[in-house]
């Protein structure tokens, strides 16, 4: 493993079981959440994941947060395999990697105040501090996240606070333990725009200050191309393209990953072209596909798609597709 | 060009327990024939209440307390339910928020569709049918899948289907109220360009609420922007983008990345929004706004055209030390 790697994932897995049929003629069918999916997080970038609802992002943020047990792979991290851990080696391990949830409304308990929300992950983690040492660094957390006299909030309950608020002690209560990965899932989406770009600016300042390492995991292309140093697009849970920013913006290669930059990027061009680019489909994830994934919705489908699977191929440093036909599409839009 | 909906110093306001929250304030626009016009804003600002109260759908506690809504020179607020039951569906139609709610799930969606056009015309069944599955070839679904029920189609096929719903009746008037928010982003831009072609090909006047600002400015013809309770600017889609006068406007702009841009810095508004019971007589924007002097926390703007169809309502107007 390289040096700067901070996270590798290789050959991650994930699937469900989903029952069906009748009392007696009782199937079980296999669900794909994440389909054997690799990718590397170097120290100190941040890698965005997107795709739309149900393709497997948020699954792989909450296998690499070990808070949902894989089916198959394996998880390094700072050169631990995380997978084969027991309960008590993980839970140090998590003191160096912390989470981000969606809904800054779920996920701080309306019963407790800001002082003892972040308190509990110093007492779960650096237990031996007196108590004004905790105290401080709790108030230190809360000028981290730019709330201002951070003595007017420790008293307040989450109610109390707006939803941009609470998403930043969702903040300062991932960091108050100085971790080196975070995984943000859609930290922004529930938030409404003129609080999101506080918010995303906020993330962007921390890593500076603190070397954060992230995940952010979104499923707007403009935010990730804001946030991000690379993407990688998911799709039916496989990745199908990952790449540095710039060139996944200004080059795509996979036609789902065209679709979402032609959405995006120029609507009224999408809507004139909207043949070319993607076809009405419907996306069923309980079969497994012999083929490609996409190939339901993929306008440029040939013979071969339907029979094999793509494999991740790099095309140009650092930059990877899993598409049998990108190399004609390269030509014949270029 | 005609004007279909006319909406003149709307109020609507809602009784509560702590005194009278003014959801809705002198809201004025007005929509041309074949007009799209975008009504932004943030959530709790009031687009929905708009387009409940033009609808006549406002239910106590709350209640339309003042204004005009002039739906092809007639009043909707004056007029009386059974007027109302014959002009929904047949001039003015509603896309709701979330289809897959709207559909009744223990009918077949043909059945839905076919009630309203049985309910508003003097048409047999078999030719209610017929029209149905017109309908459903229309929006991209195959006809003869009105038997199916709501729970055997994706979230984007159910959008679609309540677009087949709302123009069952060849409505003038379509609302379309944050129809494709929650569906993928690919799914809805779909749904957006089959609206945007349906209001192309039947000539219809459409009020798309939304709060996406991308999306709006690349289909609508003219955005409302509406902030706290009142609509702080109207304009063309093209002198909002290169002028906008209000600083809500110009800070809403601010807010989001934009994918041809990437050098552009995003900047959040400072603040939250204010909270609109018993709220003073002021700009509602003074709490937030960067240029706010004396005069704006103590009277209320004046919404009015500064341009040739861009209208206002900030005091820097008047002042002329806009900058």
């Amino acid at each position: 493993m390289d040096k700067s790697t901070l996270l590798k994932v290789s050959n991650l897995k994930k699937t469900f079981i989903k029952k069906s049929g009748t009392f007696l003629k009782r199937r079980k069918t296999e669900v794909y959440a994440v389909n054997n999916i690799n990718f590397e997080v170097n120290k100190g970038e941040i890698l965005g994941i997107i795709g739309e609802s149900g393709c497997g992002k948020t699954s792989t943020a909450r296998m690499v947060m070990r808070l949902m047990k894989e089916t198959k792979g394996e998880i390094t991290f700072e050169g631990v395999n995380l997978c084969n851990l027991k309960e008590s080696e993980t839970n140090k391990i998590r003191k160096k990697m912390q989470m981000i949830f969606q809904d800054p409304y779920d996920t701080l308990n309306p019963g407790m105040k800001i002082l003892d929300i972040l308190m509990e992950p110093i007492n779960a983690h650096e237990k031996g501090l007196t108590y004004e040492e905790k105290y401080q660094k709790v108030i230190e957390a809360i000028e981290a996240i730019e709330l201002r006299p951070a003595q007017d909030f420790i008293h307040r309950f989450p109610h109390q606070l707006s939803g941009g608020q609470r998403q930043r002690i969702a903040i300062a209560r991932a960091i108050i333990l100085k971790p080196s990965f975070i995984a943000a899932d859609e930290p922004t989406s529930m938030l409404d725009v003129s609080v999101r770009a506080g918010i995303l600016n906020l993330l962007l300042d921390l890593r500076k200050k603190m070397g954060l390492t992230m995940m952010f995991i979104t499923h707007d292309l403009s935010t990730a191309s804001y946030m991000c140093d690379r993407i990688a697009v998911m799709y039916q849970g496989k990745i199908v393209e990952i790449g540095p920013t710039k060139k996944i913006i200004q080059h795509p290669s996979h036609p789902y990953t065209k679709a979402l930059v032609a959405v995006v990027k120029d609507l009224n061009h999408f809507i004139k072209n909207r043949e070319k680019l993607i076809l009405d489909g419907e996306v069923d994830s309980t079969k497994e596909e012999k083929g490609c994934p996409f190939v339901a919705r993929c306008p440029h489908k040939e013979a071969v798609c339907h029979t094999q699977v793509p494999e991740l191929e790099d095309v140009d440093r650092g930059h990877s597709v899993s598409c049998h036909c990108h190399i004609e599409l390269l030509e014949k839009t270029s | 060009m005609n004007t279909v909906l006319s909406v003149e110093n709307l109020s609507t306001y809602f009784k509560t327990d702590k005194g009278i929250a003014k959801a809705v304030e002198n809201v004025s626009f007005s929509l041309n024939k074949g007009e799209m016009l975008g009504l932004i804003g943030e959530s709790g600002c009031g687009k929905t209440t708009v387009a409940q109260s033009i609808l006549r759908l406002i239910e106590y506690p709350g209640k339309v307390v003042s204004g005009r809504v002039l739906l092809n020179g007639r009043d909707l607020i004056k007029a009386s339910e059974k007027e109302l039951s014959s002009l929904r569906w047949k001039e003015i139609s509603v896309i709701p928020q979330s289809a897959m709610n709207a559909l009744n799930p223990i009918f077949t969606i043909g059945d839905q569709i076919m009630e309203s056009i049985l309910l508003h015309e003097n048409v047999s069944k078999r030719e209610a049918l017929q029209r149905t599955k017109t309908l459903l070839e229309l929006v991209g679904i195959d006809g003869e899948r009105w038997r199916s029920y709501p729970h055997e189609f994706s979230g984007g096929m159910k959008q679609r289907v309540a677009i087949a719903m709302a123009l069952a009746c060849n409505p003038k008037l379509v609302i379309s109220d944050e129809s494709t928010t929650g569906l993928d982003v690919l799914t809805q831009a779909q749904v957006i360009a089959l609206i945007k072609s349906l209001q192309k090909k039947m000539d219809l006047s459409v009020i798309l609420i939304s709060h996406d600002l991308p999306m709006v400015t690349a289909i609508c013809d003219k955005i409302a922007i509406m902030y706290a309770g009142n609509i702080v600017e109207w304009a063309s889609t093209g002198d909002l983008l290169k002028n906008a006068r209000h600083p809500y406007s110009q800070a809403l702009l601010n807010a989001s990345p934009d994918l041809g841009n990437p050098e552009k810095e995003v900047v959040s508004i400072p603040g939250s929004v204010p909270n609109l019971v018993n709220f003073p007589n002021s700009c509602r924007f003074h709490t937030r706004c960067p240029h706010a002097f004396d005069k704006c926390r103590q009277e209320i703007p004046e919404f009015k055209e500064i341009k040739n169809g861009h209208y206002t309502a900030c005091f820097l107007e008047e002042e002329g030390n806009h900058g």
